[in-house]
């Protein structure tokens, strides 16, 4: 029987994964057909408070969580490659994580010291409840990162690979979720 | 390398024994107790004491069942910490942190019937202190997130980290949809701030989403249990284990 070459149908990471991967892009679409529905109840009020946003730090945010992806996707070619150096690619992405996590805190810090909390309204809920679910996200994501840079300075392996992937699969989630909550929150405006 | 040997016959005990008291427990919340979902949280006092005098009767037998059930979960914990500490050398931390949350989630499910029994105790009493009971029920049932974490967090570590160790019950993917679980577990404490809604304590991500993944989190856990005591089984007949 011929081989087939190691890579023909591989599975990123480990099949496992998309278990964690489908279940929170099934969580999250809820999230996002919620949001789009109870706009739906009151435009002019989701309007408004889109305005109160600071965008400037949405876009940051995002900007940051893009380049930590790049960043990432590079680690993990080192790796498929059987090359060494991937463990830099992988703090510079961990940095750009704790980076998010910064201005994130600032943003919440800004809101809440202007009198905007969950409470204020369904908009302010939904936006502090989900953005708070995806932080949590950032936060095992970097625990993930964390484990992958341990990974990464081991021998070359089959397990190596694995891990590695495993952790930049799920840092993609994270940039792709985020990706979708900016759209939602910050371009999204609608008309009031 | 010898592992410490633990009873087939005992654990797979456990698990029906918790497992059964489980369905128990679902079916004197849902049909005796009757808050499934939770009523709504816009309800006004007078509407919620008069949910409760109209269904003393079967809440006070619900609460009654409830009391010799509703710590369920204990002996699966058992297991699962039987099971995680053959994974560990030296003393098992990762088991016992388990375990300890596994112990004090169980009191979350507890609660709730006792203050439901209560609230059902004095229909005559005034509305608003019946209200006050209720909400303590229904807020204690879904905003308890504290010890999930505790148990979840070492069971999906060890899981993922232990993947050559001949003894690991867990599938890969068990690890994951732990993870999983736990992020949506935390939905759950929202239900402080809003009263309508999805956050709301009846709501999509509040009681739904923690509700039916806790039902199917626990049936996975027993089929990967039994599975892999019958594995052991075979490997301790084998003189492996």
């Amino acid at each position: 029987m011929p081989a087939e070459p190691a890579d023909a149908r591989r599975i990123p990471g480990e099949a496992g994964i998309w278990v964690l991967i489908g279940g929170d892009l099934s969580a999250f679409s809820a999230f996002f057909l919620v949001f789009a529905y109870y706009r739906g109840f009151d435009p002019a009020l989701f309007a408004a408070s889109h305005r109160q946003l600071d965008h400037g730090i949405g876009l940051a945010n995002t900007l940051i969580l893009l380049t930590s992806s790049l960043f990432v996707a590079l680690a993990v070619q080192r790796v498929r490659s059987g090359r060494e150096g991937a463990a830099i690619w992988l703090r510079l992405a961990l940095a750009c994580g704790g980076a998010f996590a910064v201005l994130k805190a600032v943003e919440y810090a800004q809101k809440l010291s202007a009198g905007i909390t969950p409470l204020t309204n369904d908009f302010f809920m939904y936006y502090f409840a989900f953005t708070g679910v995806h932080l949590l996200h950032v936060v095992i994501g970097s625990g993930a990162l964390v484990f992958a840079i341990g990974a990464s300075r081991q021998q070359a392996s089959a397990e190596r690979t694995m891990i590695v992937e495993c952790a930049a699969i799920f840092w993609h989630l994270v940039d792709l979720l985020w990706i979708i909550l900016f759209a939602l929150f910050y371009l999204a405006g609608g008309h009031g | 390398m010898q592992y410490p040997q633990i009873s087939a016959r005992a654990q797979r005990f456990m698990l029906w024994w918790g497992y059964s008291l489980m369905v128990v427990f679902g079916l004197s919340y849902g049909f005796l107790i009757k808050l499934i979902p939770l009523n709504p949280a816009t309800d006004t006092a007078l509407q919620v004491a008069a949910f409760y005098r109209e269904n003393a009767a079967s809440i006070r037998i619900g609460a009654v069942i409830c009391s010799w059930v509703a710590a369920f979960a204990l002996p699966i914990y058992v297991v699962l910490a039987a099971q995680c500490s053959r994974l560990e050398k030296g003393v098992p931390v990762w088991s016992m942190l388990q375990f300890g949350g596994g112990m004090m989630m169980t009191i979350f499910l507890v609660l709730p019937p006792l203050f439901w029994g209560v609230a059902a105790f004095s229909p005559d009493r005034a509305p608003e202190i019946t209200l006050i009971m209720h909400e303590l029920a229904n807020l204690t049932l879904t905003t308890t997130d504290q010890y999930f974490i505790f148990n979840m967090v070492p069971i999906a570590y060890l899981a993922l980290s232990r993947r050559d160790h001949p003894l690991n019950p867990f599938p890969r993917w068990y690890g994951y949809f732990v993870i999983w679980g736990a992020l949506m577990f935390e939905l759950g404490a929202f239900a402080f701030i809003p009263r309508s809604g999805p956050f709301a304590w009846n709501g999509l991500f509040v009681f739904w989403f923690p509700f039916c993944i806790f039902g199917v989190w626990m049936t996975i856990t027993m089929i990967v249990m039994l599975k892999a005591i019958r594995q052991q089984e075979a490997m301790q007949a084998n003189g492996a284990g």
